[in-house]
């Protein structure tokens, strides 16, 4: 016999005889097609409209964490170099204590542009007026109090520095992205796309954060659970550590006899000129302006809980949105001004905020995240006193339990 | 049972009529499974693969596009169904053998018209399934759905030699195992005499 005959009769064989049908068959898929309608029903109409949600936030978010940071940077720039007086800052235009210039920077250890010496002390001529009546000690926690208020009005200030930088990593990133799509590189293989997808994932995580008085790291850990094909809760635990120093100048005034030993110190001559407007100005003695520096550095630490619903957009990219809460475990603020001040805020020791997240999947058990923070302190209790923290935080997450 | 067109029933399961589906189901069981039958280990197995076909059928008939044939392209849904189980649970191991595998030239088989013809179908379904995934897989595709073995080479992967490896292999197991079932008979029907 040839093969083809043997083959033609293999056919044959085939069509000869018949399974009997089974009905229970048909039970199991129509339960399995239930299943899925019912799912449908639930969730398909409000995802996509949540996940739009999230987008939305991440796309307003992150220009404006960097134009904040951009126009406090250029503020403080313009207040130093003497073109502004510090009257234009509305929250310093009540503030009637004299002489106090306060730079703030990161932790990045890049300096803010130092001024001029001339065009600094033309700043100080204005203010200097009140400077001889005020008391040493009340002006020096009202100058630790007014770096403060410059430094929360600051916020996000010098890390638009940082996201100049990181324009060209970023472009570096996306030509290694490019590369690493070539031959050679790593590739999903086939036995890995048709493994059983993923129902529950815990993940451990870490990755920094970068923004308004939330400049950092943090650890944690994240629990996920697939709700449907597309649709996932998760909840992450983390502790967010957040690295900052402040430095304050501020003029320091001195009898002339003292200014010999000031000479010597470190601190920097500006005005020589007595400019008070006291009452009695004649009866004032002769005294010696000295701008000294003063370095505050203090770390915030809180514990973070994000519970937030995502919705997987296409196979490897998912977007979520949650709420965030945030506890500070260890107060370590900068003592607040006993000056009443209603423009001054504070970081609130609880903290509440909106997350929006895009993650993306690079390898089945490893995940790279997007997340944008925005706190709504101020919109749960409108008194307006507290800094409404908001940042940009870039995550690794390394599955350690999948099922 | 109700009389419906095939129009009726692409109309029926584009609306998730249950019903519909139902009747689907019942038409095309013995049909395809029989395909997933050829295709797996085991009837359990055959029948899983037929209800993971029928619920693709069901949930992405949008993409049929009413040009072809409707069966032919449940079919295909059937086939393709059947080839990603044996792709991710057994041909991945078998896929580096015989990769240098030459081309077999065709040679006449020693079996006998009667041998093949006495047998049942379902013993001969017994035999295919007990035949390695991959030299199953190439001579369900090359006998059954008439690929070629340049299609098959790309549908697993394979070189051509070795497609033409697995045919010529699958013909001389099945030669051999019909001869031995037929010796069985034969012995048990002596025994009964």
């Amino acid at each position: 016999m040839k093969p083809r005959e043997f083959d033609d009769l293999v056919r044959q064989k085939f069509d000869q005889d018949d399974f009997a049908y089974n009905p229970a068959n048909w039970d199991k898929l129509a339960e399995q097609l239930d299943g899925r309608g019912k799912k449908r029903n639930i969730f398909v109409w409000w995802m996509p409209l949540v996940g739009m949600a999230a987008s939305v936030a991440f796309a307003i978010g992150v220009p404006k964490v960097l134009q904040e940071s951009s126009r406090s940077y250029k503020s403080m720039y313009a207040m130093l170099s003497g073109s502004n007086t510090p009257a234009d800052n509305t929250d310093h235009a009540q503030i009637s204590e004299p002489a106090v210039v306060a730079v703030v920077q990161h932790n990045d250890r890049r300096a803010a542009p130092t001024p001029a010496p001339e065009d600094v002390s033309h700043w100080f001529n204005i203010r200097l007026d009140n400077a001889i009546t005020t008391p040493k000690s009340t002006r020096a926690k009202k100058t630790q109090a007014d770096v403060n208020a410059l430094w929360m009005a600051a916020g996000t200030q010098v890390q638009a520095e940082r996201y100049m930088d990181n324009d060209a990593e970023q472009s570096n990133a996306k030509k290694k992205k490019v590369v690493a799509a070539k031959a050679g590189y790593y590739t999903f293989n086939d036995k890995e796309t048709e493994r059983k997808p993923v129902k529950t994932a815990i993940m451990l995580s870490g990755g920094v954060n970068y923004g308004g008085a939330s400049t950092g790291y943090l650890v944690g850990a994240s629990a996920r659970h697939m709700v449907t094909d597309k649709v996932y809760v998760e909840g992450d635990l983390a502790f967010l550590g957040t690295s900052n120093s402040q430095q304050t100048q501020y003029l320091e005034t001195v009898p002339q006899q003292a200014h010999a030993i000031m000479r010597n110190s470190t601190a920097r001559t500006i005005n020589a000129k007595n400019t008070t407007t006291d009452a009695k100005p004649t009866s004032t003695p002769l005294t010696q302006n000295y701008v000294k520096t003063e370095s505050e550095s203090y770390n915030l630490y809180y514990a973070q809980i994000t519970p937030s619903l995502g919705y997987k957009l296409v196979k490897r990219m998912s977007i979520g949105v949650g709420p965030d809460f945030q506890q500070m475990l260890v107060d370590n603020r900068p003592a607040p001004s006993d000056v009443e001040r209603g423009t001054l805020k504070e970081v609130p020791m609880f903290d509440i905020g909106f997350m929006g997240k895009t993650e993306y999947a690079v390898t089945r058990n490893i995940k790279a995240a997007v997340y944008y923070r925005e706190g709504i302190n101020n919109v749960i209790t409108p008194t307006g006193k507290y800094i409404d923290r908001n940042y940009v935080q870039f995550q690794v997450k390394c599955a350690i339990f999948n099922k | 049972m109700p009389t419906y067109t095939e129009q009726d029933i692409i109309a029926g399961c584009r609306k998730n009529n249950r019903a519909v589906q139902e009747h689907l189901y019942k038409v095309y069981y013995c049909v395809f499974l029989k395909v997933c039958a050829r295709y797996a280990k085991s009837m359990q197995d055959a029948e899983q693969l037929l209800n993971d076909g029928f619920l693709k059928v069901f949930t992405q008939i949008d993409k049929f596009s009413n040009t072809g044939s409707f069966e032919g392209w449940m079919k295909k849904v059937m086939v393709n169904t059947c080839l990603d189980y044996l792709r991710s649970n057994y041909l991945k191991e078998e896929m580096t053998m015989h990769v240098n595998a030459m081309p077999i030239e065709e040679s006449n088989l020693s079996v006998s018209n009667e041998g093949l013809e006495s047998i049942e179908f379902r013993e001969l379904l017994t035999i295919i399934q007990g035949l390695p995934s991959m030299t199953r897989t190439v001579f369900n595709l090359f006998v059954f759905e008439g690929f070629n073995h340049k299609e098959i080479s790309e549908q697993l992967d394979i070189s051509e030699g070795t497609s033409h490896w697995h045919v010529h292999q699958a013909r001389n197991m099945l030669q051999k195992k019909i001869k031995k079932t037929e010796q069985q008979k034969v012995t048990y029907e002596a025994k009964r005499i």
